[in-house]
């Protein structure tokens, strides 16, 4: 299961990383097209910059459903590197005989919520589908760009249950203190 | 307690600002609906709402009850809507209004019925026209320089053979300021309220492109509604006539009040002739039915009934 | 009954070691369900859709990769090195170099945030590798990245403006006055703190050696500033040149950084952006109940009608602006209350635009307040410090921000003195 994990966590992170080169990629694609268009527009080439360059239409919007998917993997990324921040002085609270069980706890409690939260945004997504609300600057559908909310929060849900089922995968989580 | 708790609390979302002529329409219109329905202790609120899709979906999600948007803010989740800020779909406001009070409304009412709004009330934002930070009176003129698009007047620019630069208001003024772009299009009533009234000076009334105003209700809410409440409802909307009349004296350029101090402050409106304008029309009027074809074929199925509403609109008003 | 179960809640999730962010995504889900009326749980899922689908958040990531990117390479060091040659006979000269960038990144971009990213993710690690303070270094960036939003061109300028039918331009003036105040305070400070620090005379050849060797850095931030200021891109896209620009550099000219390295640095970045984006997106959620719900509004109410004193009224609305700026985000807090406050301010007789500068410095303070301050949370997932540490370093520099803002408000010349010479 372990090796399991860490190639899922694997795939999430070569997706974040390639979002994020994307969004770079984009932004300066649409720069250099437009300010490449002024240029040859200004030496005199409009027929050339009109049919060859040009800004992207969209390419911020772009940017930003990638920036979102990027940066949402994280969520899901962070819970399987433990590093999502919480006050670890209540640690003290129960004896350190006692870490396996409430950590157990702790991990079955966090996938309900995470699985709540999957829940809630799956429903939101259905009815921006039932609705056909659109992105206005693609004007396709949006829902798509949608379920990104609720894959993560399924994701780290189904990691937590893991935890739960196999303690010994689960990452240490003093690293995020608050 | 309980009296205070029998009160059931609506709001009613836009991103009018205030000094805008909207704005002052629906605090007239809330307090006459206060007025109307506090014997059915319904309370109708004011909820600023700055991003017009977000205010959208929140209404037919029953967030908000009642909104005030423009078709353009309402068009993502009702595409069709699109079809009334065409560039170049109208000769004069006269033809405008009676085509889209007898024609394209009775279409939207049924579109938006199927997701979850009811149109109850509409009139007018007002002309979009371009501004400059140079003397431009000509499509030549811009042609090959970076101007400022949004969703909506892409396609003028692209017919227009402007660099189009896309970016958000916040950015827009700036960029100006900076000469990342040299113009863009807005309405007159927004554009004076902006830095850019200062930083790109030049008005050029192209008119080529109208935003409409269209208000909402969520519609499970309005099926609620008995038939006695339904009738106030509608005796306290404001009548589109009466706020077009308000926009339209603000829009009379070089005339109106807020059109004076304008140019007292500097800046410069051009005011093009019938055949100026043509130019620019020219330009942008032949791609209409392509992006009605665009439209129909992608996010908006019943785009077509709301052309052909306007075609045969426009024949019944040379016929008039 | 709902308050104390709620509590209860919180603690005791917390007690069971479950994160932050989830503790806050129940707290604000039962806040749904309970405290706000007509609310409903997928009006969350909404919300947290709303607040990650904002062009505003896309130059967040760029400059953290490219600021990690400039660290694991060395135009950060080497640009440093100019800094800490040219500031060397100064007592605390590269904090105070560290100000004046921010005030100069101020001067072309809108936003708190992306100054104190911009500038920070270079210059925080460099002033603890100097040997400056911890505390010191934190709470210094955090308060000089809120210069972003007062010296222009200003977003919560642009919207106060927009709100309340103020000239805009007038605003940016009003602006330039009370930012160099600020910073001047900011750098004041960096000295007097850092008065022991031991300093070296100019070593000319030492500055020579570091200009030949960070040329290459020192382009960095010539391109940044000088393409947007000429026009060639916005401070969005800035975001990105300028990550491109650190890689070419990094990969191809310096050749001190490997590509593998690249994709470390973009995952560690992905780490932080995924601690990050799902406490704004809650921050936001609990933002639009408070607005929906009416709280701002009655307070401001409230202060018109406790208070009738002009005196009274302006540090009744002073002080709502501090708690507001403690719980809500400065631009909903601007669109909800500036037009609200308006007819007091009008009947206290302040000049519209001196009172558009006093609230931004006041909200510009609730950056750096505990419980929703927006640079804590980034300075906190940025610099890798503890939320409650980086809440103890801004102190004193809050005191500075109160100082300027008293200054301000009772000597309006000093945003209205430019405006009216420009009138
Ligand atoms: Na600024
Ligand atoms: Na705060």
């Amino acid at each position: 299961m372990q090796k399991f994990l860490r190639g899922w966590q694997w795939l999430e992170s070569a997706v974040a990383v390639v979002a994020f080169t994307l969004v770079a990629g984009a932004l300066i694609v649409d720069v250099m097209g437009r300010e490449l268009f002024a240029l040859f527009n200004n030496i005199g080439m409009y027929d050339f910059a009109e049919s060859w360059l040009g800004g992207v239409f969209g390419a911020q919007r772009f940017a930003v459903h990638a920036t979102q998917i990027a940066g949402m993997l994280g969520f899901s990324i962070v819970v399987g590197t433990g590093g999502h921040l919480r006050p670890t002085v209540v640690d003290k609270l129960f004896p350190d005989h006692m870490d396996g069980l409430v950590n157990r706890v702790s991990d079955l409690i966090s996938a309900g919520i995470c699985a709540g939260l999957a829940w809630m945004c799956w429903d939101f997504m259905l009815s921006t589908k039932a609705n056909h609300e659109i992105s206005m600057v693609f004007q396709i559908e949006i829902w798509p760009f949608q379920l990104i909310l609720a894959y993560v929060f399924a994701s780290a849900a189904a990691r937590y249950l893991c935890y739960v089922a196999m303690p010994s995968a689960r990452p240490d989580t003093k690293g995020g203190d608050l | 307690a309980g009296a205070a708790q029998a009160e059931t609390v609506w709001r009613f979302g836009t991103a009018a600002q205030p000094g805008s002529v909207l704005y002052d329409v629906i605090q007239k219109f809330l307090g006459d609906f206060n007025a109307e329905f506090a014997k059915d202790e319904i309370k109708l609120e004011f909820q600023f709402v700055g991003n017009e899709q977000e205010m959208f979906q929140q209404l037919t999600r029953g967030r908000l009850h009642i909104g005030g948007t423009s078709f353009a803010g309402s068009s993502v989740a009702i595409p069709e809507n699109i079809i009334t800020t065409l560039p170049y779909l109208w000769n004069s406001d006269e033809e405008r209004i009676f085509i889209t009070d007898n024609y394209v409304i009775p279409v939207l009412k049924e579109v938006a019925a199927t997701k979850g709004a009811v149109l109850i009330d509409w009139g007018d934002v007002g002309w979009n026209d371009v501004i400059c930070n140079f003397e431009c009176r000509t499509p030549d003129q811009l042609k090959g320089q970076k101007a400022r698009m949004s969703p909506v007047s892409r396609n003028f620019w692209e017919a227009v053979g402007a660099n189009g630069v896309q970016m958000p208001l916040s950015e827009f003024f700036p960029g100006l300021q900076q000469g990342l772009v040299v113009a863009g299009d807005l309405p007159f009533l927004y554009y004076i309220t902006t830095p850019a009234a200062q930083s790109a000076p030049y008005y050029v009334t192209t008119r080529h492109l109208h935003h409409g105003a269209a208000w909402y209700m969520n519609q499970k809410l309005h099926e609620g509604l008995s038939d006695d409440q339904r009738a106030r409802l509608e005796k306290v909307l404001p009548k589109p006539a009466d706020t077009r009349k308000l926009v339209m004296a603000d829009e009379q350029l070089p005339d109106s009040p807020k059109a004076k101090e304008f140019v007292a402050k500097g800046g410069k409106i051009i005011l093009l002739t019938d055949a100026e304008r043509k130019q620019w029309m020219d330009l942008v009027q032949p791609i209409q039915q392509q992006m009605v074809d665009a439209l129909a074929a992608g996010p908006a199925p019943r785009a077509k009934d709301v052309w052909n509403a306007v075609l045969e609109g426009r024949k019944a008003f040379a016929n008039k | 009954m709902t308050v104390a179960i709620f509590v209860a809640l919180v603690i005791g999730l917390l007690l069971l070691r479950v994160n932050v962010v989830l503790v806050l995504a129940v707290a604000t889900a039962y806040v749904h369900l309970y405290f706000a009326s007509g609310s409903e749980l997928a009006f969350l899922a909404q919300d947290l859709w709303f607040a990650i689908d904002r062009e505003v958040l896309l130059s967040i990531p760029m400059f953290m990769i490219a600021g990690a990117v400039m660290t694991r390479g060395t135009i950060a060091a080497r640009l440093i090195r100019v800094m800490s040659a040219l500031t060397a006979p100064i007592p605390g000269g590269l904090a105070i170099a560290a100000v004046l960038s921010c005030a100069v990144f101020a001067a072309i971009s809108g936003s708190s945030i992306v100054t104190m990213l911009a500038v920070g993710s270079i210059m925080y690690p460099a002033l603890i590798k100097e040997g400056y303070g911890r505390n010191f270094s934190l709470g210094l960036m955090c308060s000089a990245g809120t210069l972003g939003i007062i010296i222009p061109p200003s977003i919560p300028m642009i919207l106060y403006g927009i709100m309340t039918e103020t000239s805009i331009t007038d605003l940016f003036i009003a602006g330039v006055v009370p930012g160099m105040l600020l910073t001047f305070l900011f750098c004041a400070y960096a000295l007097a703190v850092n008065r022991m620090k031991t300093v070296r005379a100019w070593d000319l050849q030492e500055i020579a050696s570091s200009v030949r060797h960070g040329i290459w850095a020192l382009l960095m931030p010539i391109i940044l500033l000088g393409g947007i200021y000429t026009g060639y891109y916005t401070p969005t896209e800035a975001a990105a040149v300028s990550l491109v620009y650190a890689l070419i550099v990094e990969l191809f000219i310096h050749r001190e950084m490997k590509p593998r390295e690249y994709i470390t640095v973009v995952f560690e970045t992905t780490k932080l952006l995924g601690t990050l984006l799902p406490l704004l997106a809650i921050a936001g959620s609990l933002n639009t109940i408070l607005d929906y719900e009416g709280v701002p509004k009655a307070w401001a109410e409230m202060v018109s009608q406790v208070v009738t004193d002009p005196g009274a009224q302006l540090a009744g609305i002073n002080i709502l602006l501090l708690v507001v700026g403690c719980i809500m985000d400065i631009g909903s807090a601007i669109l909800i209350l500036a037009p609200l406050l308006m007819p007091m301010v009008h009947s206290i007789g302040l000049d519209p635009v001196h009172f558009g500068v006093v609230m931004i410095m006041n909200l510009e303070i609730g950056y750096l307040t505990p419980p929703v301050g927006i640079n804590l949370f980034i300075a906190m997932v940025a610099f890798k410090e503890s939320f409650g540490r980086i809440v103890v370093s801004v102190l004193p520099f809050i005191a500075l921000m109160l100082f300027a803002l008293v200054l301000v408000i009772l000597i309006p010349e000093i945003a209205l003195y430019a405006v009216q010479a420009m009138r």
